[in-house]
Protein backbone atom coordinates (compact mmCIF):
# COMPACT_ATOMS: atom_id res chain seq x y z
CA UNK A 1 0.00 0.00 0.00
CA UNK A 2 0.77 3.61 -0.74
CA UNK A 3 -0.55 6.81 -0.88
CA UNK A 4 -1.68 8.14 -3.45
CA UNK A 5 0.10 10.65 -5.43
CA UNK A 6 -2.87 13.07 -5.17
CA UNK A 7 -2.35 13.65 -1.42
CA UNK A 8 0.05 16.52 -0.32
CA UNK A 9 1.31 17.00 2.95
CA UNK A 10 2.40 21.24 4.14
CA UNK A 11 2.79 22.34 7.27
CA UNK A 12 0.19 25.55 8.14
CA UNK A 13 1.63 27.75 11.35
CA UNK A 14 3.33 24.59 13.39
CA UNK A 15 0.83 22.06 12.22
CA UNK A 16 0.87 19.50 9.32
CA UNK A 17 -1.85 18.93 7.10
CA UNK A 18 -2.74 15.83 4.57
CA UNK A 19 -4.86 16.78 1.71
CA UNK A 20 -6.47 15.07 -1.35
CA UNK A 21 -6.08 17.49 -4.72
CA UNK A 22 -8.18 16.43 -7.11
CA UNK A 23 -8.24 17.08 -11.34
CA UNK A 24 -10.46 19.85 -10.63
CA UNK A 25 -10.14 21.26 -6.59
CA UNK A 26 -8.67 20.74 -3.65
CA UNK A 27 -10.86 21.51 -0.17
CA UNK A 28 -8.67 22.80 2.74
CA UNK A 29 -12.10 22.08 4.66
CA UNK A 30 -11.42 18.77 4.62
CA UNK A 31 -7.80 18.44 5.23
CA UNK A 32 -6.41 15.98 7.71
CA UNK A 33 -4.55 17.24 10.95
CA UNK A 34 -1.37 14.95 11.41
CA UNK A 35 -0.08 14.41 14.71
CA UNK A 36 3.76 13.45 14.86
CA UNK A 37 2.80 9.80 14.64
CA UNK A 38 0.79 10.20 11.62
CA UNK A 39 3.32 12.68 9.89
CA UNK A 40 5.69 10.11 9.87
CA UNK A 41 3.17 6.78 9.02
CA UNK A 42 2.69 9.63 5.93
CA UNK A 43 5.89 10.29 5.16
CA UNK A 44 6.70 5.82 5.25
CA UNK A 45 3.82 5.77 3.15
CA UNK A 46 5.04 8.04 0.15
CA UNK A 47 6.51 4.68 -1.14
CA UNK A 48 4.81 1.13 -1.08
CA UNK A 49 5.08 -0.69 1.87
CA UNK A 50 3.29 -3.73 3.70
CA UNK A 51 1.99 -3.41 7.07
CA UNK A 52 4.70 -5.36 8.36
CA UNK A 53 6.90 -3.00 7.51
CA UNK A 54 5.04 -0.14 8.86
CA UNK A 55 4.43 -1.18 12.32
CA UNK A 56 8.10 -2.49 12.57
CA UNK A 57 8.95 0.83 11.83
CA UNK A 58 6.00 2.66 13.85
CA UNK A 59 8.25 0.73 16.64
CA UNK A 60 11.32 1.66 16.45
CA UNK A 61 10.89 5.32 15.62
CA UNK A 62 8.55 5.70 18.84
CA UNK A 63 9.53 2.62 21.03
CA UNK A 64 5.95 1.41 21.02
CA UNK A 65 4.65 -2.51 21.71
CA UNK A 66 4.21 -4.25 18.48
CA UNK A 67 0.65 -5.66 19.46
CA UNK A 68 -0.45 -2.15 20.42
CA UNK A 69 1.01 -0.55 17.45
CA UNK A 70 -0.45 -2.98 15.19
CA UNK A 71 -4.31 -2.30 16.78
CA UNK A 72 -3.64 1.13 16.23
CA UNK A 73 -2.54 1.05 12.65
CA UNK A 74 -5.25 -0.94 11.52
CA UNK A 75 -7.56 1.26 12.52
CA UNK A 76 -5.86 4.14 11.28
CA UNK A 77 -5.05 2.59 7.79
CA UNK A 78 -8.83 1.38 7.68
CA UNK A 79 -9.51 5.12 7.96
CA UNK A 80 -7.20 6.15 5.69
CA UNK A 81 -8.54 3.64 3.42
CA UNK A 82 -12.31 4.88 3.89
CA UNK A 83 -10.94 8.45 3.04
CA UNK A 84 -9.85 7.06 -0.34
CA UNK A 85 -6.17 7.94 0.44
CA UNK A 86 -4.60 4.56 -0.37
CA UNK A 87 -3.70 2.77 -2.99
CA UNK B 1 -13.03 16.79 8.25
CA UNK B 2 -12.49 19.91 10.47
CA UNK B 3 -14.00 23.00 9.22
CA UNK B 4 -13.63 24.75 12.32
CA UNK B 5 -9.49 23.51 12.98
CA UNK B 6 -9.06 25.52 9.72
CA UNK B 7 -10.90 28.13 11.14
CA UNK B 8 -8.32 28.93 13.32
CA UNK B 9 -5.78 29.45 11.20
CA UNK B 10 -5.47 33.25 9.84
CA UNK B 11 -5.88 34.13 6.00
CA UNK B 12 -2.10 34.83 5.88
CA UNK B 13 -0.86 31.17 7.61
CA UNK B 14 -2.98 29.61 4.95
CA UNK B 15 -2.81 31.53 1.39
CA UNK B 16 1.00 30.08 0.70
CA UNK B 17 -0.91 26.57 0.34
CA UNK B 18 -3.76 28.34 -1.30
CA UNK B 19 -1.42 29.91 -3.94
CA UNK B 20 0.54 27.07 -4.45
CA UNK B 21 -2.55 25.28 -5.23
CA UNK B 22 -4.03 28.15 -7.61
CA UNK B 23 -0.83 28.52 -9.63
CA UNK B 24 -1.36 25.01 -10.39
CA UNK B 25 -4.46 25.68 -11.85
CA UNK B 26 -6.55 23.89 -9.17
CA UNK B 27 -9.52 25.72 -7.24
CA UNK B 28 -9.23 25.74 -3.66
CA UNK B 29 -12.51 25.44 -1.23
CA UNK B 30 -12.38 27.38 2.32
CA UNK B 31 -14.60 28.28 4.79
CA UNK B 32 -15.85 31.69 4.66
CA UNK B 33 -14.59 34.13 7.49
CA UNK B 34 -16.31 37.19 8.71
CA UNK B 35 -19.30 38.75 8.12
CA UNK B 36 -18.85 41.11 5.86
CA UNK B 37 -20.06 39.82 2.57
CA UNK B 38 -23.33 38.61 3.94
CA UNK B 39 -26.37 37.89 2.78
CA UNK B 40 -24.46 36.22 0.20
CA UNK B 41 -21.22 34.58 2.46
CA UNK B 42 -21.92 33.44 6.22
CA UNK B 43 -19.58 33.36 8.71
CA UNK B 44 -18.48 29.88 9.13
CA UNK B 45 -21.14 28.30 7.05
CA UNK B 46 -20.67 28.53 3.74
CA UNK B 47 -17.48 27.40 1.89
CA UNK B 48 -15.77 29.76 -0.76
CA UNK B 49 -14.46 28.19 -3.82
CA UNK B 50 -11.29 30.79 -4.98
CA UNK B 51 -9.44 30.29 -8.27
CA UNK B 52 -6.54 32.17 -9.78
CA UNK B 53 -7.77 35.60 -11.37
CA UNK B 54 -6.96 34.57 -15.18
CA UNK B 55 -9.72 37.12 -16.35
CA UNK B 56 -10.16 41.08 -16.56
CA UNK B 57 -11.39 42.54 -13.16
CA UNK B 58 -15.18 43.29 -13.52
CA UNK B 59 -17.72 45.29 -11.30
CA UNK B 60 -19.42 42.70 -9.20
CA UNK B 61 -16.00 40.48 -9.06
CA UNK B 62 -15.19 38.83 -5.52
CA UNK B 63 -11.44 39.04 -5.15
CA UNK B 64 -9.39 37.93 -2.18
CA UNK B 65 -6.79 41.07 -2.20
CA UNK B 66 -3.92 41.46 -0.08
CA UNK B 67 -3.24 44.85 1.49
CA UNK B 68 -0.04 46.72 2.26
CA UNK B 69 -0.09 45.38 5.66
CA UNK B 70 -0.15 41.77 5.12
CA UNK B 71 -4.19 41.79 5.87
CA UNK B 72 -6.16 39.56 3.15
CA UNK B 73 -10.05 40.54 2.07
CA UNK B 74 -12.11 39.20 0.30
CA UNK B 75 -14.72 41.96 -1.02
CA UNK B 76 -16.83 42.43 -4.04
CA UNK B 77 -15.41 45.34 -6.54
CA UNK B 78 -17.73 48.33 -6.78
CA UNK B 79 -15.87 50.33 -9.48
CA UNK B 80 -12.82 50.90 -11.59
CA UNK B 81 -11.19 53.73 -11.02
CA UNK B 82 -9.73 56.63 -13.63
CA UNK B 83 -6.23 55.93 -11.90
CA UNK B 84 -6.71 52.05 -12.64
CA UNK B 85 -7.13 50.51 -9.66
CA UNK B 86 -10.43 49.25 -8.19
CA UNK B 87 -12.80 50.24 -5.01
CA UNK B 88 -14.44 47.07 -2.93
CA UNK B 89 -17.22 47.31 -0.64
CA UNK B 90 -18.26 43.96 1.53
CA UNK B 91 -21.78 43.26 0.53
CA UNK B 92 -22.61 43.88 4.22
CA UNK B 93 -20.59 47.32 4.77
CA UNK B 94 -21.33 50.56 3.99
CA UNK B 95 -17.57 51.63 3.86
CA UNK B 96 -15.44 51.46 0.53
CA UNK B 97 -11.88 50.21 0.16
CA UNK B 98 -10.27 52.57 -2.14
CA UNK B 99 -6.50 52.38 -3.98
CA UNK B 100 -6.78 48.43 -4.66
CA UNK B 101 -3.91 47.85 -7.50
CA UNK B 102 -3.62 44.35 -9.55
CA UNK B 103 -1.10 43.18 -8.13
CA UNK B 104 -2.97 43.67 -5.38
CA UNK B 105 -5.50 40.67 -6.08
CA UNK B 106 -4.72 37.58 -5.00
CA UNK B 107 -7.40 35.33 -6.27
CA UNK B 108 -11.15 35.11 -7.31
CA UNK B 109 -14.15 33.78 -5.96
CA UNK B 110 -15.76 31.35 -8.78
CA UNK B 111 -18.34 30.17 -6.52
CA UNK B 112 -19.05 28.78 -2.99
CA UNK B 113 -21.46 26.20 -1.23
CA UNK B 114 -24.41 26.48 0.78
CA UNK B 115 -24.82 23.47 2.49
CA UNK B 116 -24.44 20.95 -0.22
CA UNK B 117 -25.48 23.15 -3.15
CA UNK B 118 -22.62 24.22 -5.07
CA UNK B 119 -23.72 27.66 -6.54
CA UNK B 120 -21.30 29.37 -9.20
CA UNK B 121 -20.49 32.89 -9.69
CA UNK B 122 -21.96 32.70 -13.21
CA UNK B 123 -25.20 31.35 -12.14
CA UNK B 124 -27.62 33.94 -14.05
CA UNK B 125 -29.74 33.88 -10.45
CA UNK B 126 -26.41 34.88 -8.60
CA UNK B 127 -26.04 37.36 -10.84
CA UNK B 128 -29.11 38.99 -10.80
CA UNK B 129 -29.56 39.28 -6.86
CA UNK B 130 -25.72 40.60 -7.56
CA UNK B 131 -26.70 43.15 -9.61
CA UNK B 132 -29.95 44.31 -7.87
CA UNK B 133 -27.73 44.40 -4.36
CA UNK B 134 -24.80 46.51 -5.74
CA UNK B 135 -27.52 49.08 -7.11
CA UNK B 136 -29.71 48.93 -4.35
CA UNK B 137 -28.23 51.38 -2.04
CA UNK B 138 -31.18 51.58 0.36
CA UNK B 139 -32.14 48.15 0.88
CA UNK B 140 -28.66 47.32 1.04
CA UNK B 141 -27.89 50.28 3.90
CA UNK B 142 -31.19 48.85 5.69
CA UNK B 143 -29.52 45.14 5.77
CA UNK B 144 -26.53 46.49 6.96
CA UNK B 145 -28.04 48.37 9.67
CA UNK B 146 -29.92 45.67 11.06
CA UNK B 147 -27.33 43.54 10.60
CA UNK B 148 -24.98 44.96 12.93
CA UNK B 149 -27.22 46.05 15.76
CA UNK B 150 -28.89 42.17 15.66
CA UNK B 151 -25.27 41.44 15.79
CA UNK B 152 -24.25 44.05 19.11
CA UNK B 153 -27.08 42.86 20.98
Amino acid sequence: MKLKDEIIVRKIANETIALFVGDERADLTSALFLNPTAEFIFDVLKKETDKDTLVSLVCEHFGTDRTDTEADLDIFLANLSEKGFLI
Amino acid sequence: MNNNRMCSYSMSEIFPLIEELINIDKQVVITARGNSMRPFLRDRIDRLILAKPCDAVQKGDVLLYEKPEGVFVLHRVVSEDEDGTFTFMGDCQNNKDVGVTADMIKAKLVGFFRGAKEISTDNPRYKKFVNFWIKSRIVRRIYVGIFHRLKTR
